[in-house]
């Protein structure tokens, strides 16, 4: 008895997490099923991080400014190229 | 119902829960029916609950004792202790099979519930790529080799387990190792998913990195455990032997820990990522290569013999499968695989990590070769040969040799291009502790050139590793004017990936120093002793005492008394030999006295009567070394592990954004056309 209990209740568990949320995933609203809202905090924070940490591909030194033309560290232009 | 029909129940579910998986996986990447995909995630956690149903049913039979089953009838018997009993569950070709099984579910259902919100464009891929080797596994526990297959007859008590097996050490060896070696799997999933769908470096590096990490610090634990057990239990005074099935766990550990270094560079620089990819999926490719070694019985050069129940052709055949298919997204997706960088200068860091990478995957090469050359050598000369450890010693070991000075080296070589007078300026000071270290081993009996130069290259990069802990710190201690101690902690919870690499690193030159030590100046006795009688040495007087019969739970055992006095301590040794039932050879009880820079190791021979003892007496130098750097390298990479997700990802660079080969044909250019580009 406790065997075929064990059975059945396994049975129900396996058809339980494969049911279960696909039913949830259908009664959501069209909105939430395009798909969730991207973070874009993660995105932003690494532009954030991109523009913070610019460095010269030619010599690896760190630009100061988003508007830099010319690497203080070893003359390279920036922007042929010489952006990292 | 009974239980074993339970068991098999739940295999069932198992298994059709994987085809579920599988099947409706690939099906909702083509449609994008997020429903269904939902439901996928769901059955992925499926095959993992029906797993551990079928886990917890064969424990409860080997527990309780039902002998009607053969997995129980074979590998327990009514004395055996629990320990033993729970750990016989791993104990043959089925149970180890079910449990490879349970692992990579458990693996999976983390993949799909976990990961799928975070890693969504790679894991709808990954997680019916693991469901397809979920099917494997519960197709073999299904058809193949079924755990709970019963046995004629209604036997009351079983065959036991291995004597050789019932040893503490020997029961976390093979889950720590199957841990390692099928966590190998979900890192080449994601790195096939992230390949085919063509996600950003970005997204799948850190990611991967974290898998093959955990799966490598638990197979690095494994290897150091088995070597421990053969120390502790195989009585022959070594603890490495290049066994067959010892080098089936030591190849996708090497090839794993090439991945590992070479992942910085495919994050940091763009490059390598040829390699990464190979790297990645051939630990785990080599994982169902040392499953075959193991389990096909086709090299019968091994001590670790596992009686073969035909799985063999069933994992040559999944190899061949998993290389295929491999192959098939490497060569269609070959563009996504194309470099974004390339190498500025030889002395650079990505100059020392390709020659890192060169030497793991030769090391590998060379174990791989050897281990099969006995299958080689019977097809091309019509003779099986066995190479020896003396060929794996001399082929691996300068290899081993050049990789110790890169480990010391590239910590100071800089990204792109360095000098090497700023290289040699930074290094002087190991060189020369090395160097005198060297020379004191020397004089010290390290004569041979191999002991003389591991001695030497160990200590100076260990030196350049402990030079940048010194460095972190002061810069702290300086910076903040905190305390040394304080510094330190400081500086290695500041950047948790490069300082758990580092003591990862200082972990595994303690072991190769341990490894070099234990060759070096060992000495082996052999003696037939009366009691009364005393013998001295290296500084042990060793004094016999005589032997004694014991009665245990299951098997006999006589040991040799032995007092031992060294310097002003007192203590006693009782190595023995224990007879099992069934079994026509006694099972040796080393009796080892360890200490960090010798071990007293004692193995009862036999006795020619009259209550003498024919006793081998080792003194091995070193051996703790090894142990003491297992526990090292598993902290340092949980340190490693535990950097937070997200802070240690390399800075955005604008080869990730612009235009990547117009960078790539800049970098070819002579350096005065550069800036014409």
């Amino acid at each position: 008895m406790i065997v075929w209990s064990l059975a059945l209740v396994l049975t129900l568990g396996m058809v339980a997490v494969v049911y279960l949320p696909y039913r949830s995933a259908k009664t959501m609203t069209p909105t939430v099923l395009v798909g969730a809202p991207w973070d874009t905090r993660a995105v932003e924070a690494n532009v954030e991080h991109v523009l913070r940490l610019w460095y010269c591909a030619m010599c690896g030194g760190r630009l100061e400014r988003l508007d830099q033309k010319v690497c203080s560290h070893c003359g390279t232009v920036v922007g042929d190229g010489g952006g990292s | 119902m009974t239980m074993p029909l339970l068991g098999r129940y739940a295999l069932l579910l198992a298994l059709l829960a994987a085809v579920y998986t599988v099947g409706m996986g690939w099906w909702t990447n083509r449609t994008h029916n997020v429903s269904l995909r939902e439901s996928v995630r769901g059955a992925a956690v499926g095959i993992a609950i029906a797993m551990t149903a079928a886990v917890f049913v064969l424990e409860y039979l080997l527990v309780t004792g039902d002998y009607s089953v053969q997995a129980v009838y074979n590998h327990t018997d009514r004395a055996l202790p629990l320990l033993y009993k729970m750990g016989a569950l791993w104990g043959g070709d089925s149970g180890s099979v079910l449990f490879w099984g349970w692992i990579l579910s458990l693996y999976t259902a983390f993949v799909a519930w976990r990961g799928w919100p975070r890693e969504g464009q790679m894991t709808p891929m990954a997680v019916p790529l693991l469901g397809t080797l979920l099917i494997f596994f519960t197709g073999m526990s299904n058809l193949v080799v079924d755990p709970f297959h019963l046995v004629a007859g209604n036997p009351t008590n079983g065959n036991g387990l291995d004597p050789l097996l019932q040893n503490l050490v020997m029961t976390i060896h093979p889950p720590a190792m199957y841990t390692g070696l099928i966590g190998m799997a979900v890192p080449a999933a994601y790195i096939l998913s992230a390949v085919w769908t063509k996600v950003p470096s970005r997204e799948w590096v850190p990611v991967v990195r974290r898998w093959m990490l955990f799966a490598w610090m638990f197979l690095s634990v494994a290897i150091v455990l088995g070597g421990m057990w053969a120390y502790m239990e195989l009585g022959w005074g070594g603890y490495w032997e290049w066994d067959p099935v010892e080098n089936a766990s030591l190849l996708p550990w090497l090839v794993a820990t090439a991945f590992l270094h070479s992942i910085q560079i495919e994050e940091k620089r763009g490059m390598f990522r040829w390699w990464t990819a190979f790297l990645g999926v051939g630990s785990f490719l080599l994982t169902l290569v040392g499953t075959y070694i193991t389990r096909s019985g086709v090299l019968k050069n091994s001590v670790h013999s596992f009686t073969g129940t035909g799985v063999g052709p069933y994992f040559v055949t999944l190899f061949w499968v998993a290389l295929a298919a491999s192959a098939f997204v490497f060569i269609k997706r070959r563009d996504t695989l194309r470099d974004r960088m390339a190498m500025d200068s030889t002395l650079s860091k990505e100059g020392i990590y390709l020659l890192l990478n060169a030497f793991l995957t030769a090391i590998a090469a060379v174990v791989l070769f050897g281990t099969f050359y006995p299958i080689i050598s019977k097809a091309f000369l019509g003779t099986s040969v066995v190479l020896t450890v003396h060929f794996f010693n001399a082929m691996t070991a300068p290899m081993f040799l050049g990789l110790i000075v890169l480990l010391g080296v590239a910590p100071v070589v800089g990204w792109r291009s360095a000098k090497w007078q700023t290289v040699a300026k930074r290094l002087w000071k190991p060189w020369v502790i090395g160097v005198l270290v060297g020379v004191f081993a020397y004089l010290h009996g390290y004569h041979s050139l191999l002991q003389f130069f591991g001695v030497t290259i160990a200590v100076f990069s260990l030196g350049s590793m402990v030079q940048e802990f010194y460095r972190a710190a002061r810069l702290k201690h300086v910076a903040t004017k905190a305390g040394w101690f304080r510094s330190l902690l400081s500086a290695i919870l500041g950047n948790r990936r490069r300082y758990g690499g580092y003591l990862a690193h200082i972990a595994f030159l303690i072991i190769v120093l341990g490894v070099v030590g234990s060759h070096t100046n060992n000495l082996t006795v052999t003696r037939t002793m009366t009691p009364g009688q005393t013998i001295a040495v290296r500084g042990y007087r060793i004094r016999y005492q005589g032997l004694r019969g014991t009665t245990h739970p299951g098997y006999q055992m006589t040991q040799a008394h032995f007092v031992v006095k060294q310097g002003g301590t007192t203590f006693t040794e009782a190595p023995g030999l224990s007879f099992f039932p069934g079994s026509a050879q006694p099972v040796a009880t080393v009796a080892i006295r360890g200490g960090l820079m010798k071990d007293l190791y004692m193995v009862l021979e036999g006795s020619p009567g009259h209550n003498q003892a024919i006793v081998q007496i080792f003194v091995n130098p070193m051996v703790a070394w090894i142990w003491i750097g297992m526990y090292i390298l598993a902290f340092a990479t949980l340190i490693a592990m535990g950097a937070p997700i997200g802070g240690d990802s390399a800075p955005a660079r604008s080869w990730e954004f612009n235009t990547a080969p117009r960078e790539a044909r800049r970098q070819m250019l002579p350096i005065e056309g550069r800036d014409q580009v």
